[in-house]
């Protein structure tokens, strides 16, 4: 039986970049200048603060690289969410997360939550890879 | 939803000179702080540097390339300027709080700053150059723009 992380995990998975890029092309990604995004999200009495700061500098990489800089925990959660965040945005990305243990369907509304302000944001690259 | 009473402070500016145009972004968390400073559009060398808890009155910082060029000693030095700042306002804060119901002042509360908690720096250098007159304008423009 499906559970509700399963749910979560299969929306996230089925985001379709391609549905949510006509808002975008107002992006331009060649401006210069930083860009600060703070949003708060409330799931099930836990409230979630998502900060974005996009830089100007965007490559699109066919291959993806996941290395702890910072922190870290045994669980490697942090680095699952940031290799699917490049893979589903083909953006670099520096993740820094701050989420209780051993609370999976958090994590993954975290990652879903997060990958949605990203199209909203129009910061994510027109040919993404897909996720697997 | 967009949130005015977002927990995490930031501030962000940009310092002009004729070569290049520095974009800083300053944020203060609750546990340690974040500055990134960029000209070329990405994060760069990114540092880590806090102060070694310790009994010795003076103080002594641990400051280490986490991302990046390993080979500059400018980086570390701008790292190490700026959490010696950190530290010196933490300290003079925790003075004034403990002076506030207070008549006079002890003796060890001035001198020891063991027990000060300054919060540790994230630092993010993405320069094309590091001379030291970039790097000095950088840490004036971030101390005269600090979030602790």
């Amino acid at each position: 039986m499906e559970t509700e992380y399963d749910q979560v995990l299969h929306s996230v998975a089925h985001v379709q970049i391609s549905d949510q890029t006509g808002d975008s092309s107002h992006v331009n990604l060649e401006e210069d200048g930083v860009k600060v995004s703070c949003f708060t999200e409330v799931h099930d009495d836990v409230t979630l603060h998502f900060q974005i700061i996009r830089l100007a500098k965007q490559i699109y990489s066919n291959t993806i690289s996941v290395t702890s800089v910072l922190g870290g925990t045994s669980d490697n959660t942090g680095s699952g969410i940031a290799r699917r965040l490049v893979m589903k945005t083909g953006l670099n990305i520096i993740f820094a997360s701050n989420i209780p243990k051993n609370n999976p369907l958090l994590e993954a509304k975290a990652e879903k939550m997060l990958i949605r302000k990203l199209i909203d944001l129009g910061y994510t690259m027109p040919t993404p890879l897909r996720a697997t | 939803m967009e949130n005015a009473n977002f927990p995490v402070r930031h501030r962000k500016l940009s310092l002009e000179s004729k070569e290049n145009k520095t974009e800083i972004v300053i944020c203060s968390y609750e546990d340690h702080i974040l500055v990134i400073a960029t000209q070329i559009g990405a994060m760069g060398t990114i540092l880590h540097a806090r102060k070694e808890e310790g009994m010795s009155v003076e103080p002594t910082f641990s400051v280490s390339v986490i991302f990046g060029k390993r080979d500059e000693p400018m980086l570390i030095a701008t790292a190490r300027r700026l959490i010696d700042h950190i530290r010196s306002l933490s300290l003079f804060s925790s003075i004034l709080d403990s002076c506030s119901s207070t008549v006079f002042f002890h003796p060890l509360l001035i001198f020891s700053s063991s027990f000060v908690p300054s919060k540790p720096l994230v630092l993010s250098l993405g320069l094309k150059e590091h001379s030291s007159e970039t790097l000095k304008e950088i840490v004036a423009a971030v101390i005269e723009n600090r979030l602790w």
